[in-house]
Parts: structure tokens; sequence; C-alpha cells
């Protein structure tokens, strides 16, 4: 790590000093306690830089990422127990606006840029590629290709399989490898309502000696086969009336994951062998706003729903069946402060409020959010601490709070407060013996200097 | 059609803020005529908005004035081309706008630009040493008056 810091150091000086057109430091220190199985102080502090370097009026060339020291846990002998040093961008952008007759733009960009699907919820993470965009009056085509595995280990949140997680537990220094591919439609307006098809494909390019060998008839714990999938979505938002907007979207995913299965040839009486999947996710968001009764409020409802496989051995691939029917995202979601299992056999609702009061000088922007867990099958899922024998669908309840407030166009306040509740058996799925089924909380301070 | 629309309701605004004096409109319609604007005529623009100099002055009188009080570097030309981060400074600077914690330890361009940026002053697309045209500085100028006058 005391390596890496030494390669990056220069860079983000390098930054500092460029001759670049634009380019700064955003600084950060946070200090939090969480109380979840055990309570836990921690500290730490961010240093992100960031620069854009114009190459002309449609062309530039930028970048931005991140040095972070922490977390400190109390009674910690080692003091510093965790450096990360990300790249989230880095790259030439190109964007020219009506490069043709009946054409508005078209963009292209090539190097580390953020990739994330339309829905948001199945894969967000920068990733090394390129993409073009084109831009019809009505009709927006995009196509993204990218690359994960030059990303930093301690900071790539790609968790798809037992591969991704053994990459994820090692030493090594790049992250799990896979290939990203998205192509994205924006139709027509269809009665004020924008309607977008997209098409997402993912193929894991972990190393050969990661996996167990598709045919292999002893089980192997830990180990998995290479994960591939796809997924189709259709996607419509739009006004429905008086202020009320919505955006509900249903995503098919497909691929498929190399399962331990009954073999009456084999010895064991299993083998290893692919199975297809069969997946889906549906999510539906309405937003209202409120300014009569709070200044620049809105008030919100989120649903979202992922299919399950109550026959799986384990959260993390684990397909004992002909299909697989748990939904599998690429990367890992960020749901609930305190709770935030993967959007995988599960099921979430979501109320919230979120106002921005003038009756503090600088800008204040405060949310609540109180959410609900439940799991779509009786199934595991991606956090520990169920109960195996419960069949309860209810994992529990959260409320959070964030309150920010910009006291200066470059200092800022962050404060988060998050409580979950676990639903524990018999009425929900989490076992009376785990350490965690008590209240669990966290919050959080942090204060951002823009240099 | 419309930019010369929006340059003779620019004149129009900027001509009713310094009490239409016939000197200023006329500094005025060559500050819209430059493209990029000059560096003399911008702070011209800036420093008789904020009352740093009479709106009698030359653009050369109002370029002594910045230089003296620090708003440009001692070297920088009059005839030479404006960029964005200097005009903020001299737009805050002239106007008396407050900025961020950065920007009233070190009130130069780089924070005075981020500055107007976070407020949605300028169009910060093209990065802060952008050249700007007259018609932009005027514009900028009437954005921050606004941000000054509390309408913003």
């Amino acid at each position: 790590m005391k390596r890496l810091a030494v390669l990056l150091l220069p860079l983000f000086l390098a930054l500092a000093t460029a001759p670049a057109q634009e380019a700064g430091f955003d600084l950060q220190a946070a200090a939090g306690y969480s109380a979840t199985d055990a309570g836990e102080f921690s500290a730490s502090g961010k240093l992100k830089g960031w620069f854009r370097l114009p190459l002309s009026s449609s062309a530039r060339f930028s970048g931005s990422g991140y040095l972070q020291v922490g977390t400190i846990p109390a009674g910690s002998s080692a003091g510093v127990d965790a450096f990360k040093a990300a790249v989230d961008e880095l790259g030439f952008e190109l964007a020219i606006k009506a490069p043709v007759e009946g054409m508005q733009g078209f963009s292209f960009d090539l190097g580390r840029f953020p990739f994330e699907d339309p829905t948001g919820q199945i894969v967000s993470t920068p990733a090394d590629g390129l993409g073009f965009g084109f831009h019809y009056p009505n009709l927006i085509f995009s196509f993204r290709a990218g690359y994960t595995g030059f990303l930093f280990r301690e900071t790539s949140d790609v968790a798809m399989s037992l591969a991704d997680a053994g990459r994820a537990a090692s030493t090594e220094v790049l992250g799990p490898a896979r290939f990203l591919g998205l192509a994205s439609l924006e139709l027509p307006p269809l009665f004020g309502q924008r309607i977008g098809l997209s098409f997402l494909a993912q193929e894991d390019l972990n190393p050969e000696s990661a996996f167990v060998q598709a045919g292999a008839q002893v089980y192997e714990p830990g180990k998995g086969g290479p994960l591939d999938t796809q997924y189709f979505t259709l996607r419509a938002r739009g006004p429905i009336a008086a202020g009320l907007r919505y955006e509900a979207f249903a995503v098919y995913g497909t691929g498929r994951i190399l399962s331990w299965l009954d073999d009456a040839a084999s010895p064991s009486g299993h083998s290893y062998r692919f199975a297809p999947i069969q997946s889906g996710l549906f999510g539906l968001s309405l937003a209202l706003p409120l300014e009569s009764f709070l200044p620049q409020a809105t008030v919100g409802l989120k649903v979202l729903v992922a299919t399950g496989d109550k026959e799986a051995s384990s959260a993390t691939e684990g397909n004992t069946q002909a299909v697989f029917h748990r939904f599998t995202p690429v990367t890992s979601s960020s749901l609930g402060l305190v709770y935030s299992p993967s959007l995988a056999n599960l099921a979430f609702v979501e109320a919230s409020l979120g106002a921005r009061p003038d009756f503090l000088p600088g800008r204040f922007q405060a949310a609540a959010k109180l959410m609900t867990f439940l799991r779509t099958t009786a199934g595991p899922v991606s956090e520990a601490g169920l109960d195996p024998a419960s069949t309860s669908a209810y994992l529990g309840t959260e409320l959070d709070l964030v309150a920010s407030y910009g006291i200066y166009s470059d200092l800022g306040l962050l404060l988060t407060l998050g409580a979950f509740l676990p639903g524990v058996a018999p009425a929900g799925a989490f076992s009376t013996a785990y350490a965690g089924s008590h209240l669990q909380f966290a919050a959080r301070l942090a204060v951002t200097l823009a240099l | 059609m419309r930019s010369q629309r929006f340059c003779l309701v620019a004149t129009l605004i900027f001509a009713a803020v310094l009490g239409a004096a016939a000197q200023s409109n006329a500094l005025v319609d060559e500050l819209l005529a430059q493209e990029p604007a000059r560096v003399d005529y911008a702070a011209y623009l800036a420093l008789a908005a904020g009352g740093a100099v009479p709106e009698t002055a030359s653009p050369a009188e109002a370029l002594e004035a910045a230089r003296a009080k620090g708003w440009l570097p001692a070297a920088r030309a009059g005839e030479e081309p404006l960029r964005l981060d200097e005009y903020s400074a001299l737009v805050m600077r002239s106007l008396g706008l407050k900025g961020g914690l950065l920007f009233s330890l070190f009130p130069g361009p780089r924070y005075a630009y981020r500055e107007l940026a976070y407020r949605g002053v300028v169009n910060d697309s093209g990065g802060p040493k952008r050249r700007i045209p007259g018609d932009e500085a005027l514009r900028i100028l009437r954005l921050a008056m606004e941000l000054k006058g509390g309408t913003r």
C-alpha cells in the first residue's frame, strides 16, 4: 500500500501543479459510530483530486481520483487499518453539437468513465473502455463497452460470484475482471412518456484458476464457476398528473451459472454443470413536489423487487436446480445506511421526504427515508444473520436521516443517521442467536472543504 | 437577430445601471463588438458598475485602477484577451461580493471563478481560462448584480 501511495502521490501533485485549465482538490474528514453486530468508532480522511483540460470547444481531457485513509476502529493497535486509492475517471471526451443536419449531437469518450445501466440498479462502477452517443431530436442511441479488471480491488464494487468474493478477500492489487457492454435506445415520447430499451451484457473474465471446472464431480466449498449474464430492460418515465412523476422499469435477466446438480453418473451423485438463469427485477418510483407544505419539498415512494431462488444453497451462486431464478446485479447496491443487502432475492419499499428549508443561511437540505426489507423467497440473502429454519419474508425496517449544510460554497457538512430494526424469528427472518438481531444504528458526520 | 436583440437589452440594462451616460454607452457598444473582450474594456465595465472608477473614466484608467488595487496583475496589458477567471475576480472584488471560505483567504481568480460557477453566474463548461466575448462579460455582470441585490 505504501508503494501505491508513492505511485499515486506524484499523480495528485501533477494534477495540482499542471497547467490544466481547471483542477482542484476536495478534502473530507469524517467521524462515525456504528452499532451493528459490535459497536465501533471510525474516522477517515479523504482527498479527492480532479482536473478538466479543454482541448477545444468540443473536446476535453479529464480525470478524478481519491486517496482515503481510515477507518480507525476503537481499540485497534494498528491505528490506521485501511488505505484506499482509486482513479474514478481518466479519459478523453468529445461532444459535437449538430454534426450533421437532423442530428442534435454526437458524443464519444475513451478512457475510464462511469458505467451505469439506465436503472442504476444493475451496474454502477467506473470502467475502462469507450462510448458513443447519437442524439436525434426525439431519439437517443448510445453504446458503451468497458472492462473492470484495471480497477483497484479495494474500491471495486463488482461482486457477482464466488470468484469475485475470493478476489475481494485476496491481497491482489486489481479487482474482479469483467467485460461490460451496454446498448440503450431512448424512443420518441409517447403521450408525454419517455420509453427506453436497453441491453446489458457482462462476461466473466476472471482467471480460469479461480473457477471450478465444468464436469467436476467433487464439491469445492468457496469456489464457483464463471458467471456470464445479460439483462434486457424496458423503462418508462414521465408525468402522471399535477406534478406527480413516475419511473418504472422491468428487467429480464438471463445467462448461465455453474451449478452443483444431481448427476446419477457421478460417484458423488452430483457434478458441476452450467444451468440457465431466468430472473427479473422490477422497479417503480413516484415523486410528488410539496412546495406548499415545505420549501422545495418532495415526497417519494420507491419499490424494488428482485427475484430469488428458494433452493439456492448460498447467497452467492449456490444453484442446485435446472434453472436459476435469483436476480444477480453486477455491482452491489446501496439501499440503507445500516442494512444494505444485494438486490437479489429482495423486495424493498422506501417512503421518503426531502426538503430544502430556507430559514438558515447557506444551503440546507434534509431527507428522511423509511425503508422495509423483505425477501422474495425463503432462500438466502447477501447479508448474514438469517435463521435457516425461518421461511418468513420480513427482514426488517430502517429509518435514515440525511442532512447537508453548505456553510459556504466550498465548505459543507453532511450528517447521516440510520437505525435498522431486524425482523427476528418467528415473525421475521433473522435468528435470535444473531449478535446483530437487536436495534442497529449508525451515525456519521463529514466535513468537506473544496480546495 | 436574436443576438442583436440580446445586445440591445443588455445595453439598456447596463445603461440604466450606470446612469445612461453617453460615454459608457459608447464603450459598451465597443465591448459588445469584441470577441474576445479586451482586458481594459472589461475592467472598465466591472469597476464602473461597482463604483471603483467613475463612468467617465477611460478603459485605460480602469485598467490602471484594477492594477493598483491588485485586482489584475501589473503585467496585464489592456489589449490582451480577457479570461473568464480573471473577469470573475474583477466582478466579485468590484461589487464586493462575498465568496467561500477560500475566496476570503485568497481572493484571486481561482476561487472567484469557482464561486461564480457555484452560484450559476458563469458558464463553467469551457473552464476558467476560457476567453469570453463582450456580450458574455455584460451578461455575467448583470447576473452578479442580481446576486448582490438578492434577486438571484
